[in-house]
């Protein structure tokens, strides 16, 4: 039997994984963490428990990553829904056309991305929130869905401003991760694919390989600790 | 010298071999509208310049199993593989198209094409 990781079970994630739970069993990275350590808490160890998991012959399931994508108008209404979805869902991204927003959600560690929209008119991101999110490890999620689009007025839109945001994202040296969101089964893409699509907002091909496969993982591995009540917040230290 | 002269002359153009296959829910396409797919396709994105560069070749389609094989220059792979991957339908049909295999050599990728008809 193959091997398969889902990671994001969005509008098609999410039906993908509900077809394939009828032919295979279906897990989550916070079910492999619990199944292989138990009680103990291994910190240190986190990453090659997990991925010795994965590679072992034995282990035969499916991973599905939940994430939800917050779209609110205030600071206020996205702070209550943080609280609200922050133990639900391993990935919270945030998506918004106020830069206030975006500055605040760049503080906070519950959030993990922030969507930039390639069709918008008007570019979102600045030095300072590029520089915001570097400080506090956070990546930029580019959506590259618009790219696929039939509309050639629409195409140069999303590669002009696209352009421009990987230039900030360049110059600032901040992380990013490039993904299709699709609407039909017929819209997704594979990494390798995206790799190619990016080339079309100047990304080169050598350096895309991180923002498809290895940070996507990272994040994942690190909400995962996240959502263990165990887990102690960076900078806080443990008493005796 | 004379080297010199050759190498100042002489243009090497090394071509590329890329099997494709067609994934559909419906019928799948005939040749023809795959070519003028990514012709449209490659002109919208790269201009007529950049499709007149590519020395695309289309060859050896099997119309029941949707595969074939796309011949380009080397320096147009990356472009084509772009192309590739932005078509999302044909002839209102929705499909994808996905690149299996690319290699140099026409006889390594006719061999990968018959082990895919079996």
């Amino acid at each position: 039997m193959k091997k398969i990781i889902v990671l994001g079970a969005g509008m098609v994630g999410s039906a993908m994984a509900i077809d394939l739970a009828k032919e295979y069993s279906v897990t989550s990275l916070v079910e492999i963490y619990k199944n292989t350590t138990g009680d103990k808490f291994d910190l240190l160890n986190l990453k090659e428990i997990i991925s010795e998991s994965i590679i072992s012959s034995k282990f035969n399931t499916h991973i599905l990553i939940s994430r939800k994508t917050l779209e609110e108008t205030s600071i206020e209404s996205l702070k209550r829904k943080l609280s609200e979805l922050r133990d639900k869902y391993e990935i919270i991204a945030v998506k918004s056309d106020n830069i206030k927003i975006l500055k605040w959600a760049a503080h906070d560690r519950r959030v993990d991305y922030i969507s930039v929209n390639l069709m918008s008119s008007n570019l979102v991101i600045d030095k300072a929130l590029c520089s915001l999110m570097k400080q506090h490890n956070k990546c930029f999620e580019l959506i590259l869905s618009p790219l696929l689009l039939s509309d050639n007025k629409g195409i140069s839109i999303a590669i002009r401003s696209g352009k421009k945001i990987f230039k900030l994202i360049y110059s600032t040296n901040t992380q990013f991760i490039l993904t299709m969101k699709p609407d039909s089964c017929f819209q997704l893409r594979n990494g390798i694919q995206i790799r190619y699509l990016a080339q079309l907002l100047d990304i080169p091909y050598n350096r895309s390989k991180i923002s498809v496969f290895d940070n996507q993982l990272l994040i994942a591995l690190k909400n995962t600790m996240k959502l263990e009540k165990s887990n102690i917040v960076d900078g806080i230290k443990e008493a005796d | 010298m004379v080297l010199r002269r050759l190498t100042e002359v002489v243009v090497i153009t090394r071509d590329r071999y890329v099997v494709f296959q067609v994934i559909s829910n419906e019928d799948l396409p005939t040749l023809s509208s795959i070519k003028s797919k990514i012709w449209d396709e490659y002109q919208i994105i790269f201009g007529v310049n950049g499709t007149t560069g590519a020395g695309l070749f289309f060859d050896n389609y099997n119309e029941i199993i949707g595969a074939g094989i796309i011949r380009c220059e080397h320096k147009a792979l990356s472009n084509l593989m772009i192309i590739l991957s932005r078509i999302t339908a044909i002839n209102n049909a929705e499909v994808i198209l996905i690149s299996l295999y690319t290699t140099g050599l026409v006889n390594k990728a006719k061999r990968y094409l018959k082990i895919l008809e079996k």
